[in-house]
């Protein structure tokens, strides 16, 4: 049996992992998908927390979550379609350059 | 423009010339140039013809309107002390002055009219003289010393702006700033003395007579508890400064021979005859205040024989004629100041009245010379020339002779004995002051018929073909010849024989301030007359034996290549005593050691103070600000990374302090 402080770690250098892709990617996708291993990290945190604490109540947050993570997958892909049809880059520090003033 | 009781007006005076520089600056770009000349000279005619309508009017009215006193309109009030009109007193110190003004000013107008023509700023350059003109009768009528110091302003602008009239040569820009800046230093001191005047009687002439009462005043409450005589010996010092910044008396005299860069016709009109004065004016217009204290008098006095003594010496042996009549314009100056100074105030206004005639005269036909020759202006390169102009000869000859006070028939020899007569015998003279006056005559004796010796007599030296000068050239030297012989009868003395009318013209304007000589004994007076007379006589035997033909002659030629002398041209004598009058017994080197240098020294100071520790101490706020500058760019670059970088760090920290907290 893993112990339960185990996946803690392992939820911390996943959040941590996800945090320096959403600093560093430059491609939006990639942020995109940076910050999905941010949310399932957290996820992943919450159901070990309720493993420690005996009680359901971070599983059924976990339910919630993903969701929401769906449905950022969903707004953050059209904003990238949207992205790519104006500017023909997904490259983020390019799209900050050429900013409308 | 008559009053209803007859009374003419007198602002027509200066308003005409006024007009004449309006119109010529506002329209003459669109006519020939000569034009701007024709006006120049209508507008002054008319403002003589209108002085003269004013003088027979106060001469006929007699005692019984001595001024005409024309307040015109208030231009500041209700600030204290300073408030100051704008009007016109004409009375007959000042009506003096207005007639030289006007009519040596018109004669010299007539004069230029021909000597300038084809130049390229003729138009500018008669402007400028009309200005000069309505400032000057602007000076001299005013009836505040305020409003008599714009016209003072006024000239000093106009002489800047006439020296530097041919300013593509540096050297006359330089002359330019020169006299604007030398004089300028005087209007502070003349600015101080009128702001003490108003602040105890007002600066309305008419007020002028309270000084007695100032006197009497054990303190002034406005200067410290001052001494009421005090104030006024402080008062008196701060307008004899302003008066000697303007007429270049010591030490302030060093502007006026470099003045000389200016056209010959501004030499003569403002140089010599009608600004420079304006300090002569000004301690006559004064004289209640002067007379309070008797030092002043003696600064008066001491400041006017020894400038006298000066400028006679550097005269004789200048190699330019126009330095030479230069520095005899600030002796003769200096004689009007000594004059003065002795309290013989009508003589020394009417040295002022004969020197316009004479020093004009000589101005413009050493005018005329330089013209007939080209430009030349080394007295070394002439001679001879009394054949070729026989006519300004005969009236450099008259002005020569009145200068040096050649007796019975010139102007010169009897305003210039009233001044050395009074310096013996009034209550403020001495003799000491007489002697070195008297030596100085001498003085003035040789280097005015060094001139006519050299330049007129012997044979011609340079190979400069003389042409005939016009006769707009010939005949305003002649007018003011005759006025230079004939002027001095106006105040023929009663030990000659004549009536003094000059003096008695004066009582009403000096009343008791005039100081009557103490010693009436007319066989003295013409014992000291005949030794002025004859000193002049030995003068002029001692110039024709220093300066007479060349083949006579004992002093050596200086030695300086033709043409070329300059303000700053080295020592061109063998003895150092003639290298030192010849250079103003250096004054300009001293001012430039003490002054310009000084000042540099301390603008470097201030440079390197401004530079290190006032500039030093902004730059370090700025570094400051630059700082925080660059931090605030690391957080706002404009990308969303560096954002949420910021945001993470945030957050952790706001989350290890909550658990760290807890």
């Amino acid at each position: 049996m893993v112990p339960a402080e185990h996946a803690l770690i392992v939820a911390t250098i996943l959040f941590c992992l996800g945090a320096i892709g959403v600093l560093v990617r430059r491609n939006f996708l990639f942020v995109l998908m940076a910050i999905e291993i941010m949310l399932n990290a957290a996820g992943l945190a919450f159901v070990a927390a309720s493993g420690i604490h005996g009680q359901p109540d971070g599983q059924i947050f976990f339910l919630f979550i993903l969701p929401v993570a769906a449905a950022e997958v969903a707004i953050g892909l059209a904003l990238g379609v949207l992205l790519r049809l104006r500017y023909g880059t997904l490259d983020l520090w390019q799209i900050a350059q050429t900013r409308e003033d | 423009m008559i009053y209803a009781d007859g009374t003419p007006m007198v602002w027509p005076i200066p308003a005409f010339a006024l007009l004449g520089a309006v119109v010529i600056f506002v329209f003459s770009r669109w006519w020939a140039p000569r034009t701007a000349g024709k006006i120049a000279c209508t507008a002054v005619g008319i403002s003589f013809l209108w002085t003269l309508v004013v003088a027979a009017h106060l001469l006929g009215s007699g005692a019984r309107q001595l001024a005409i006193h024309e307040p015109l309109w208030t231009w500041l009030s209700g600030a204290g002390p300073v408030d100051a009109k704008i009007g016109f007193y004409v009375d007959r110190l000042a009506l003096v002055f207005a007639i030289i003004v006007s009519g040596v000013g018109w004669l010299i107008h007539l004069y230029s009219y021909a000597y300038m023509e084809g130049d390229e700023g003729e138009r500018r350059f008669f402007g400028y003289l009309n200005l000069f003109v309505f400032s000057m009768l602007t000076l001299v009528m005013a009836d505040n010393a305020f409003f008599m110091f714009l016209g003072w302003e006024g000239v000093g602008a106009c002489s800047f702006l006439l020296i530097g009239h041919w300013y593509q040569k540096s050297e006359n820009c330089a002359a330019a700033q020169k006299a604007f800046l030398v004089t300028r230093l005087g209007d502070v001191f003349l600015i101080l003395g009128i702001l003490i005047c108003a602040l105890l009687v007002g600066v309305d002439y008419t007020n002028l007579v309270g000084f007695d009462k100032v006197r009497e005043l054990p303190q002034v409450d406005a200067f410290g508890h001052l001494s009421g005589k005090t104030v006024l010996l402080i008062a008196g010092l701060f307008l004899l400064a302003g008066a000697a910044g303007k007429s270049a008396q010591l030490p302030l005299q060093v502007w006026l021979p470099d003045a000389m860069a200016g056209p010959t016709p501004v030499s003569a009109l403002i140089h010599a005859a009608t600004m420079v004065t304006a300090g002569v004016y000004l301690i006559a217009r004064f004289h209640q205040l002067f007379v309070q204290v008797p030092e002043l008098m003696a600064a008066v006095a001491l400041v006017g024989v020894l400038t006298a003594f000066y400028g006679a010496t550097c005269a004789i042996v200048q190699t330019d004629i126009k330095r030479v009549l230069a520095y005899s314009t600030i002796s003769q100056i200096g004689y009007m100041i000594l004059g003065l100074g002795v309290g013989a105030f009508s003589l020394g206004v009417f040295h002022f009245f004969t020197h316009a005639f004479y020093k004009a005269l000589l101005f413009l036909a050493a005018g005329t010379v330089i013209h007939s020759l080209h430009g030349e202006q080394n007295i070394f390169n002439m001679g001879g020339l009394k054949r070729f102009l026989p006519r300004t000869y005969l009236a450099f000859l008259a002005g020569a002779a009145s200068l040096a006070g050649f007796p019975l028939v010139t102007a010169g020899f009897f305003s210039k004995d009233g001044i050395l007569w009074s310096a013996l015998t009034t209550q403020f003279g001495s003799v000491p002051i007489y002697l070195l006056g008297l030596f100085t005559a001498l003085l003035t004796a040789i280097y005015s018929f060094r001139l006519v010796f050299i330049v007129f007599f012997g044979e011609q030296r340079k190979e400069i073909h003389p042409h005939a000068p016009s006769s707009l050239l010939e005949w305003p030297v002649m007018i003011l010849a005759l006025f230079a012989v004939v002027a001095g009868y106006l105040n023929l003395p009663h030990a000659f024989g004549g009536g003094a009318w000059w003096e008695h013209f004066f009582e009403p304007v000096f009343k008791e301030a005039e100081a009557r000589p103490l010693v009436h004994d007319g066989a003295k007076e013409l014992l000291a007359a005949g030794a002025s007379g004859l000193l002049a006589l030995v003068g002029i035997a001692a110039a024709w034996k220093l300066y007479g033909p060349p083949a006579r002659r004992i002093v050596p030629e200086p030695v300086i290549a033709a043409g070329e002398i300059q303000n700053d041209t080295p020592a061109p004598y063998k003895s150092p005593l003639a290298n030192l009058l010849f250079a103003g017994w250096y004054f300009d080197r001293l001012y430039m050691r003490v002054f310009v240098r000084g000042f540099k020294l301390v603008a470097t100071l201030a440079n390197l103070v401004d530079n290190v520790i006032v500039d030093g101490f902004y730059e370090l706020v700025a570094l400051i600000v630059r700082g925080f500058h660059a931090l605030l760019v690391f957080f706002q670059n404009g990308r969303t990374s560096r954002y949420a970088l910021v945001m993470l760090f945030g957050a952790v920290a706001i989350t290890t302090f909550a658990l760290m907290w807890r």
